[in-house]
């Protein structure tokens, strides 16, 4: 009897042993999923979850802060997810924060990370909804992989290409490598450069200990001086040129009057046509004497005997001579017609009139 | 019915008529369906007397210690090494692929939902299964069962009903302490390769797990408890021909309940399966 009742307190401690394993496991297996302890619901809406299935974790920072509750289809587009989140963390979550499908690694299951929104935002209240980040697809991901990789083979078809360009020496690059010529030339035009350089380090030496032109204007005060002053100058000049133009563009002065007056203008392009006139017939009087210098100098024409013919230059005197005396008579004459009383009757009738 | 039942599975032997009814050996169908009627008598026995005053609560009580805790040494070494054993050979191939850490995840999922139950009712059929078959057999031979009957003890109720409620219950307390020590088996493992924190590894061991892996995994145990006790008092209950009988009705009893340890595991996952699935 009594070894009796000592099994039955060994059998008790048996099972309760066991029962207590059970509800720890229970417990411990609860506890991680959220089940016991004060939870808050927050939504979601997803264009695609991924995969994401009811008791996928959910992480705030990185911890295990609730599960994903439901997940219901609202239309042919949208999907809802519903997260039971422990109450404790409700104080770090605002109103803007941001919810995106994740997953534990490459295998791993899905989960929703939630983002910490701006402090100044209130705290998320009981069933209210956070924005969220559409997932990356795994597909699309692929896709883009795909395209590169025959993007890659393109690129590395065309550098198969170049590269037997290159060796049968076509190109600039074939030519480099292969043309003899060329690279003389190549090393040709190395050595120039250096030499190049070595000219252009000795200028700047001579910059640098002040020689020359551009050394003193590096260095030298008072040339930087005069330069100043021949810029005050071209400045001065370029105001006054301002405001000549200014004045033309006015209309005063001449210049002035040029470009704006338009009956100036008109009585300009007058000038201008009445000039043309006359140089034109200038040219004509020019050409003429031309020929005539030409008639005169081959000894034709009248001139020609007037100035060169002497025994001509004699008849003309004679001529001359002769006509003074015919005008001295001729002279006379009129004196006695003018005394000629018939005439005079005749000119009295006239002075009556 | 008897007739009808000929006509369909001895139908030939009928027909030469070369045999009597009187020498009416069973075909392999016949027995297996013979079996399962008898065995379904037994259980609807089973429920009539469990449900009816008086309990035999210290029957029940002395039972549950027998098969219960002096089961425990047996399991407690059983799943220690299960946990041991699994874990190291999990290990190299995690390994391979740079995920050590998964391996307390790993073992536990593998322990909890299949492994400890299965192994722990095998182990529980092969001793206990056997032990009642061999206990009611030899009751049955030397005619005790008989005598309680002609005496007024319910037999049924006094030794059926106290042994099946024992192993339905005890079972289960036996899983729950075998997936204990087969977790620390593999703290154990783990630790041969490097050092993790008992905390750690009771972490990464419950992560993976979840309600829909330990509650039917609980409830199916149960039923492999309720199985190891009905067939084996059945077998044992209804062995003939004498100490020969004892042996076979232990043997069978051993046998015919691995074998529906089994088929309830297959039963177990498909239906959890289902519900899973619709719960989701």
């Amino acid at each position: 009897m009594k070894n009796t009742k000592y099994n039955n307190i060994k059998l008790g401690l048996f099972v309760g042993l066991g029962a207590l394993i059970f509800i720890l496991a229970i417990y411990y297996i609860g506890s991680q999923s959220n089940i016991f302890g004060r939870n808050f619901t927050v939504s979601g809406v997803f264009n695609d979850i991924s995969g994401l299935k009811v008791g996928n974790d959910v992480r705030f920072s990185g911890i295990n802060i609730g599960t994903v509750s439901k997940v219901e289809i609202i239309n042919d587009s949208l999907v809802r997810v519903d997260l039971s989140v422990q109450n404790d963390v409700k104080k770090f979550i605002r109103k803007d924060s941001k919810m995106e499908i994740g997953s534990e690694g490459l295998m791993g299951n899905k989960i929703v990370n939630i983002y910490s929104g701006s402090s100044n935002k209130k705290v998320i209240e009981n069933g209210d909804y956070l924005e969220t980040i559409e997932v990356i697809n795994i597909d699309n991901i692929i896709k883009q992989i795909n395209t590169s990789s025959q993007n890659t083979i393109r690129i590395t078809k065309n550098l198969a290409e170049i590269t037997d360009k290159i060796n049968r020496g076509e190109g600039i690059f074939g030519k480099i490598f292969a043309d003899e010529v060329f690279s003389k030339n190549i090393s040709s035009i190395a050595t120039n450069t250096a030499n190049l350089t070595e000219n252009f380090t000795s200028i700047t030496d001579k910059i640098n200990h002040e020689k020359g032109t551009i050394g003193k204007l590096l260095s030298d005060t008072s040339l930087a001086k005069e330069v100043e002053l021949a810029g005050i100058n071209l400045r001065t000049s370029t105001d006054n040129l301002v405001a000549i133009t200014n004045q033309v563009k006015k209309g005063q002065g001449l210049f002035g009057e040029i470009f704006t007056d338009t009956t100036f203008t008109s009585s300009l392009s007058k000038s201008s046509k009445n000039l043309a006139y006359t140089t034109d017939k200038t040219k004509t009087i020019s050409d003429n004497l031309e020929k005539l210098t030409l008639q005169v100098n081959e000894g034709q024409g009248l001139i020609t005997k007037l100035l060169y013919d002497t025994a001509f230059a004699d008849s003309v005197e004679v001529t001359v001579n002769s006509i003074n005396k015919s005008a001295a008579e001729i002279e006379e004459a009129a004196a006695v017609i003018k005394r000629n009383w018939l005439l005079r009757l005749f000119s009295k009738k006239e002075k009556k009139k | 019915m008897k007739k009808y039942l000929n006509n369909i599975f001895n139908r030939k032997k009928h027909k030469e008529g070369k045999k009597s009814t009187y020498d009416f050996k069973p075909s392999w169908l016949q027995n297996f369906l013979l079996e399962l009627g008898g065995l379904s008598r037994f259980t609807g026995n089973f429920f009539r007397e469990l449900f009816s005053y008086p309990f035999e609560i210290k029957e029940f009580l002395k039972q549950s210690y027998r098969m219960g805790l002096s089961t425990l040494p047996l399991i407690g070494i059983t799943a220690f090494i299960m946990g041991l054993v699994l874990t190291l050979q999990s290990r190299p191939v995690l390994v391979d692929f740079g995920a050590e850490s998964w391996l307390p995840g790993m073992v536990s999922v593998s322990i909890v939902r299949e492994i400890g139950p299965v192994i722990t009712a095998l182990i529980c059929a092969g001793k206990i299964g056997s032990g009642i078959g061999a206990e009611l057999g030899s009751m049955r031979v030397t005619e005790q069962i008989d005598a309680m009957e002609v005496s007024g003890t319910n037999p049924i109720k006094y030794l059926v009903v106290t042994r099946v409620l024992a192993t339905t219950f005890m079972i289960p307390m036996l899983i729950f302490y075998s997936d204990a020590i087969s977790f620390y088996g593999s703290y154990v493992a783990v630790n041969m390769h490097g050092f993790i924190s008992p905390q750690l590894f009771i972490t990464q061991a419950f992560d993976p797990l979840h309600y829909f892996d330990i509650v039917p995994a609980t409830i199916k145990t149960f039923f492999f408890g309720f199985a190891i006790g009905i067939i084996g008092c059945y077998k044992g209950y209804y062995s003939t021909n004498g100490t020969e009988g004892v042996g076979r009705a232990a043997n069978s009893a051993v046998v015919i309940s691995s074998l529906v340890i089994f088929i309830i595991d297959l039963i177990a996952v498909q239906l959890s399966e289902i519900i899973h699935i619709f719960s989701i």
